[in-house]
């Protein structure tokens, strides 16, 4: 590495020229350089270095950081001077340099840490994700908008939570379809997610209501489809044709919800997650005489399998379930096996219509981390495109 | 400055309010994340309400003052082994580059998100010390002076760094590229 006379010469000369405060300045002083005053290529590298100069900033301003984090770190110094003093006042005890003693941020762990910090980025300490919440089918960031959701969805800590979330993600798909609605190119794209994203939700929260025994699981659905019902009705109203008819599809499926809700409130004492059919919807809700004890068991099960099959039916499933028939807790109620109430094992979320988006329960939380963390390296890595 | 060294707490707010994004601004291009880079820049600022009693006034060197501050922790991290995980995810641009000592090259993991990306990409491309430099004179805007300070290196040294920076560039950028 000999940097020659020469070459330092040049160094200097590239350095006071670039550092020259205005063109007409550059001009004079590389005429003082007279003697090789035309020189190419340190007139190429000048034109770079000005460009540097110009766009560099450019790329810097794109990094700032947090306001949150802004605020925060000048308060921790602030309380710190108060309590140590600065400079000159700060007293000796206050060195060993390097032992963070004032309550650093994080690091439990690396693994942990750094899942944390990479989803910290994600779920809106970044600008870029929390730009992208206003983001709009066909946007440059409503794919960080999406992918922020399954973040969200990934880290959920259970399947009320995962379901009130798809919920919520429905929601936003609706107001997303409504804003596009004038060029509803996507639209279906955009119903599509959020039929996927309600029959999801409802599915998780009403095998929760069943296994739990909770009725009040239900409310969340209920107070979905009451905000989403008429919200849709005015959508498909505005539009024309096909897109008008995909909206009334969407219309269909949270009518089929309402109704499923209504009904499954209605029957929760006497549907088991044991033995009660599945379907997009989740448990099909049992009649209070098929429960195991009574002889009818074998009809109306294999009913409620019938029921089960016609998934398109817009009405609800089970005859009898007229308004204003109540069918309260009966004798049968007091038939029910003493197991009955016990949380029993989780129905298989087979007929979960997106799989992918929902990760096995990390209700678990022991033994969650190595895939807990894959998911988050791997939904970063999507965000990444790579 | 003199305030702050007087232990005026606002006076080393007003430090911190002036510097916070040069110092977090060039943690971030070092370890390309955002988390880590809050964690060195709250490091940094602690360090220096510790050390500024020490430090003989040099006026505007006070920015690249901090950038040692961060330059030695950011060092350190590196030496640490604690970044092994972020370099493996940052790890796309890195596969021909000639020198790759403990200073990396994790500046490519904010590549993507930035425009200009042929700039920085080109930039990133150069070895660690011209990378710095030129970070330091054009995207933090400081003089020969203060990067020769941040960088611990004498004024002459810096002009030939620059001088073999921005030569190196020249070639690495594309044929016929304009800003």
């Amino acid at each position: 590495m000999i940097f020659s006379y020469f070459s330092r010469r040049r160094a200097d000369r590239f350095a006071q020229l670039l550092d020259a405060p205005d063109k007409a300045e550059v001009e004079s002083n590389a005429s003082a350089y007279h003697h090789d005053a035309h020189d190419p290529e340190l007139e190429k590298l000048l034109h770079l270095g000005r460009q540097l100069r110009q766009q560099m900033p450019v790329i810097g301003d794109q990094v700032r950081p947090d306001p949150d984090f802004r605020a925060r770190l000048r308060q921790q110094l602030m309380d710190t001077a108060a309590a140590r003093g600065i400079g000159v006042t700060a007293t000796q005890e206050a060195e060993p340099d390097d032992a963070p003693q004032t309550t650093s941020v994080r690091r439990p762990g690396l693994r942990l840490g750094l899942a944390f910090a990479a989803l910290a980025a994600l779920l809106g300490l970044t600008g870029v994700s929390a730009a992208s919440g206003d983001a709009l089918p066909g946007e440059a960031l409503y794919g960080v908008k999406r992918q922020t959701e399954r973040a969200q969805l990934a880290l959920a800590g259970s399947d009320v939570n995962r379901g009130q979330l798809h919920l919520e993600f429905a929601r936003t798909r609706l107001a997303e379809a409504v804003a596009i609605a004038d060029n509803p190119r996507l639209l279906p794209d955009v119903l599509d997610d959020m039929d996927e994203d309600s029959t999801a939700g409802v599915f998780l929260l009403t095998t929760a209501a069943v296994d739990r025994g909770e009725p009040s699981l239900l409310d969340a659905v209920d107070a979905f489809t009451s905000q989403q019902l008429p919200e849709v009705a005015d959508l498909a109203d505005t539009l024309e044709g096909e897109f008008r008819q995909r909206a009334l599809t969407s219309l269909d499926l949270l009518n089929r919800i309402q109704d499923r809700s209504a009904e499954l409130r209605r029957l929760l004492p006497c549907t088991s997650s044991d033995s009660a059919e599945v379907d997009d919807l989740g448990p099909l809700p049992q009649r209070c005489s098929a429960l195991p004890a009574t002889d009818e068991e074998e009809s109306s099960s294999s009913e409620n399998r019938d029921s089960g099959s016609q998934r398109g039916n817009d009405t609800p499933d089970t005859p009898d379930a007229s308004p204003g028939q109540e069918v309260t807790p009966t004798p049968s109620d007091t038939s029910m096996p003493p197991s009955d109430g016990l949380p029993a094992t989780p129905t298989p979320p087979s007929i979960l219509p997106s799989p992918s988006t929902v990760p096995p329960s990390s209700d678990a939380d022991s033994d969650d981390d190595s895939g807990f963390l894959e998911d988050l390296l791997r939904i970063i890595g999507d965000l990444l495109g790579r | 400055m003199e305030h702050a060294q007087n232990g005026d707490a606002e006076a080393f707010g007003a430090l911190y309010d002036r510097y916070l994004d040069t110092v977090f601004r060039y943690v971030y291009f070092r370890v390309g994340n955002r988390t880590l880079a809050e964690d060195l820049t709250q490091e940094v600022f602690l360090r220096a309400l510790k050390r500024i009693g020490s430090l003989t006034y040099q006026g505007r060197d006070l920015g690249a003052w901090l950038v040692t501050i961060a330059r030695n922790l950011v060092a350190d991290h590196f030496k640490s082994g604690r970044h092994r995980l972020e370099v493996a995810t940052a790890d796309v641009l890195d596969t021909d580059r000639e020198e790759r000592g403990p200073e990396g090259s994790p500046e490519t993991a904010v590549v993507e998100k930035i425009t200009n990306t042929t700039l920085l990409e080109a930039v990133t491309r150069l070895n660690p010390e011209q990378r710095e430099c030129i970070m330091l004179r054009f995207l933090h805007g400081f003089s020969v002076a203060e990067t020769a300070r941040a960088m611990g290196k004498n004024e002459g040294a810096i002009k030939a760094l620059q001088y073999r920076a921005v030569r190196a560039l020249a070639r690495l950028l594309p044929e016929g590229f304009t800003l």
